[in-house]
């Protein structure tokens, strides 16, 4: 049923009109046709309201719009229970929504084609049977393509960290929480569950560049995985390297599968740099404040400092290697509070380039990754401010109904 | 509905108030946890100290070796579990377990991406021993 | 663990809370940039008859003992959710209809009344789409002592729903343990 849909939808996107590129102003129609087309329909009669012999309005036919390619400043916002909203960032308009409940995730497939959402429901609602599927869809036209059934995933706030796709692509991890922990490992062009991976007093997913993840451990160390097409995956530890237990690294730090280059930041504000694969390797850790000109935070209740803080609290601009930390001043154990600043440091020379106030406190954050760089910033309750990435200047902000701290971009 | 068998009294045992702290949470306040996910510890957890690879076993379990505990106080903990908890399933004579005992566990991983399967293989041993164990075979069954 | 349409309440809340510090880091603000080192602010002496204030958190600092269903309830020091006190049921009782997990995570808070700190157990009532409610003071999230989830025992973001019912959060409650020693 789902195939038939979308070959039928194939068939007709010819004639309907590509409402994100025209939003998006980035995707130019392809003919002379089409741009007739489009003036005669929506320009002229338009105009001709006015004309005194006006032609007929004409019928109009009941349609379905279809998106552009996915563009850079385009950003899924979580606005559960309502679904993951697709906005464009350029013009503060929302182009689609993918249907979410509130724990679940999306994640954008490396070539932008597809979009991937790990999802839980019930048979009666709240009631009933438990399902969790990893759902895949178009990213065109947001059919679905494909149902994967899955084992009972983890169910925790904000972490995009519970989805991940590897490098190429090819392979889905999600991550269990039973409360034992694990991963599920789906080959998503099959839509089979090719593997589940006991990680016990380790937590959610980090992609290598190719053939495995990490993930952080209770122990301040990060359990590697090592997947082989036909031999059992191999595990391994890393020493520790944080302090899980008094500062503990963020959930939501960040890697990057096409190069395995991990960034995990503590509560107190480290920066510690890891390579990842089959045995990581950890870079000199920094500090946040440090590279501000200031003393490095400690653990103090009482002590009050500039800490990162949130839900999604950093991001980065890959390209440029500017890393972005959303910042509050506070004492120790106010790692949630929304960032009331978005500091900006250059990762190759460790010293903070801007500071961006911010109008409405924010709890995510997120980075374009092209040459124009915008920055996301969402409040969780439904604002999200766009930013020029590289001055700090606040372009718009955007209206949204729900939560939203969770912010998915392409090429993040 | 979940059952406290706890007392109004001063202050809880420290043993106990770590146990409840780093694990109760899970494993419930008097060792059964209500959970088909989450293994009973009351009245059964003592079978592990049937053989030497169930006691390693347990000393290993990340959720175990992660607790912020030092190794004295996971000990305690650890024993707690397994002779006041795993009331009376702990083989008679089997020792209590030590602070250098946890330590040198600690500083060993279980890396296995099967740890079900590890799990299994530990009982099939156990129950060689202390037949009486097969209670350990609830958790983990389809 | 989790709050649903309330986040802004809360940000109003918690910024009103500690408005007169925040305006005073505004003016700092501007010089900040090159500042060697962060101003360190004196201790709100919120509670004069405490005497071992300096050692406590901005939460154990405003806890109150008189009112369990506000967030600032001293049971509340690490609750990320909806309180049961706001839904139909109280402190250690889930609302009609909603299942008690039978696994939760266990913590501790200070009392400030007798200065101890207590063991308390954030169980989840599940079972029942989310509560919700407009109150500030029902939606919390206060995170003393809260860990990441690769810390389960010690992590207010996890769904603790593990019963029989099905894993749909509804509202958290703060169960009584003991004195923790
Ligand atoms: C987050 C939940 C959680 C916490 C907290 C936890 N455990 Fe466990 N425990 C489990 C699970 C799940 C298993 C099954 C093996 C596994 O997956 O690690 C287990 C297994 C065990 C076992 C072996 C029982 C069996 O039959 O497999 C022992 C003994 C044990 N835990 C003791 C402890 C102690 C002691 C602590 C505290 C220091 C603790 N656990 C904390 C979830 C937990």
């Amino acid at each position: 049923m789902k195939k038939e849909s979308t070959s039928f939808l194939k068939k007709r996107s010819k004639k309907l009109l590509t409402v994100g590129a025209h939003l998006a102003g980035n995707v130019r129609p392809k003919s002379k046709s089409f741009l007739l087309l489009f003036f005669k329909k929506e320009v002229l009669s338009f105009f001709c309201f006015f004309c005194v012999a006006a032609a007929p309005l004409s019928p109009e036919t009941s349609d379905v719009a279809k998106l552009a390619p996915l563009a850079a400043h385009w950003v899924f916002v979580e606005t559960a229970p309502s679904g993951f909203t697709l906005v464009d960032a350029d013009h503060g308009k929302i182009l689609a929504a993918v249907p979410m409940e509130f724990a679940d995730n999306l994640a954008i497939a490396p070539d932008r084609k597809h979009i991937y959402v790990a999802e839980t429901m019930w048979t009666e609602r709240t009631r009933g049977v438990r399902q969790d599927l990893l759902t895949t869809y178009d990213a065109g036209t947001l059919d679905i393509l494909h149902e994967t059934k899955i084992p009972p995933r983890a169910l925790a706030v904000f972490k995009a960290q519970d989805l991940a796709l590897s490098a190429s692509g090819r392979t889905a991890f999600v991550f269990n929480l039973a409360p034992a922990t694990s991963v599920t490992v789906v080959d998503v062009a099959s839509g089979a569950v090719t593997g589940h991976i006991d990680t016990p007093g380790c937590a959610l997913v980090y992609p290598w560049k190719d053939g495995g993840f990490s993930s952080l451990c209770g122990n301040g160390t990060l359990l590697n995985v090592a997947l082989a097409a036909h031999a059992a995956p191999v595990v391994t530890h890393t020493k520790p390297f944080f302090a899980a237990a008094t500062d503990p690294v963020f959930e939501a730090s960040l890697v990057d599968p096409a190069t395995a280059q991990a960034v995990f930041i503590s509560f107190t504000g480290k920066v510690i740099p890891v390579v990842l694969g089959p045995q990581p390797q950890i870079g000199a850790t920094w500090s946040l404040q440090e590279a501000a000109g200031q003393k490095a935070a400690g653990t103090g209740v009482q002590e009050l400092a500039w800490r990162p803080g949130g839900y999604q609290v950093a991001s980065w601009h890959k390209a440029s290697g500017r890393l972005f930390v959303l910042m509050h001043p506070g004492t120790f154990w106010t790692q949630k509070e929304p960032g009331t600043e978005v500091w900006v440091f250059s990762m190759a020379t460790k010293k903070l380039i801007r500071r961006i106030p911010l109008k409405v406190p924010a709890k995510g954050i997120a980075v374009s990754q092209d040459a124009a760089p915008l920055l996301y910033a969402a409040s969780g309750d439904g604002d999200l401010a766009v930013i020029k990435a590289d001055t700090g200047e606040e372009l718009r902000s955007v209206s949204l109904a729900g939560r939203g701290p969770l912010l998915i971009a392409p090429g993040l | 509905m979940i059952a406290a068998s706890l007392t109004a009294a001063a202050k809880l045992p420290p043993t106990q108030s770590a146990y409840l702290e780093g694990c109760g949470g899970c494993h419930g306040i008097d060792g059964r946890s209500y959970a088909p996910k989450v293994p009973d510890i009351a009245g059964q957890a003592g079978f592990y100290l049937c053989t030497q690879a169930g006691r390693r076993y347990i000393a290993r379990l990340p959720n175990v070796d992660f607790a912020h505990l030092d190794a004295q106080q996971l000990a305690s903990v650890m024993n707690y579990v397994v002779f006041t908890l795993g009331g009376g399933s702990a083989p008679a004579g089997a020792p209590p377990f030590t602070a250098a005992e946890m330590a040198a566990a600690r500083a060993e991983t279980i890396d296995s991406p099967d740890l079900m399967r590890v799990r299994a293989g530990i009982i099939a041993g156990i129950l060689k021993t202390c037949p009486a164990a097969r209670g350990l075979l609830a958790y983990g069954a389809p | 663990m989790i709050v649903f349409d309330t986040f802004s309440e809360r940000f109003t809340r918690r910024f009103a809370r500690a408005s007169s510090r925040r305006s005073m880091l505004a003016r700092f603000g501007a010089a900040m940039l090159a500042a060697p080192a962060f101003p360190m602010l004196p201790v709100a002496r919120a509670r004069a008859a405490d005497a071992d204030v300096n050692g406590l958190t901005d939460f154990e600092r405003n806890a109150q003992t008189k009112d369990p269903a506000k967030c600032s309830y001293w049971r509340h020091c690490a609750i990320d959710g909806i309180l049961c006190g706001c839904c139909g049921g109280g402190v250690h009782t889930c609302p009609p209809g909603a299942e008690p997990s039978p696994i939760c995570w266990i913590g501790t808070c200070r009392n400030p009344d007798d200065g101890r700190h207590y063991v308390i157990a954030y169980r989840d009532c599940c079972g029942r789409s989310a509560c919700t409610t407009k109150d500030p003071d029902c939606a919390c999230d206060t995170n003393d002592r809260d860990l990441p989830i690769y810390s389960p025992f010690n992590s207010n973001d996890i769904l603790w729903c593990y019963g029989k019912a099905a894993a749909t959060y509804h509202c958290s409650t703060a169960v009584l343990m003991g004195q923790a020693s």
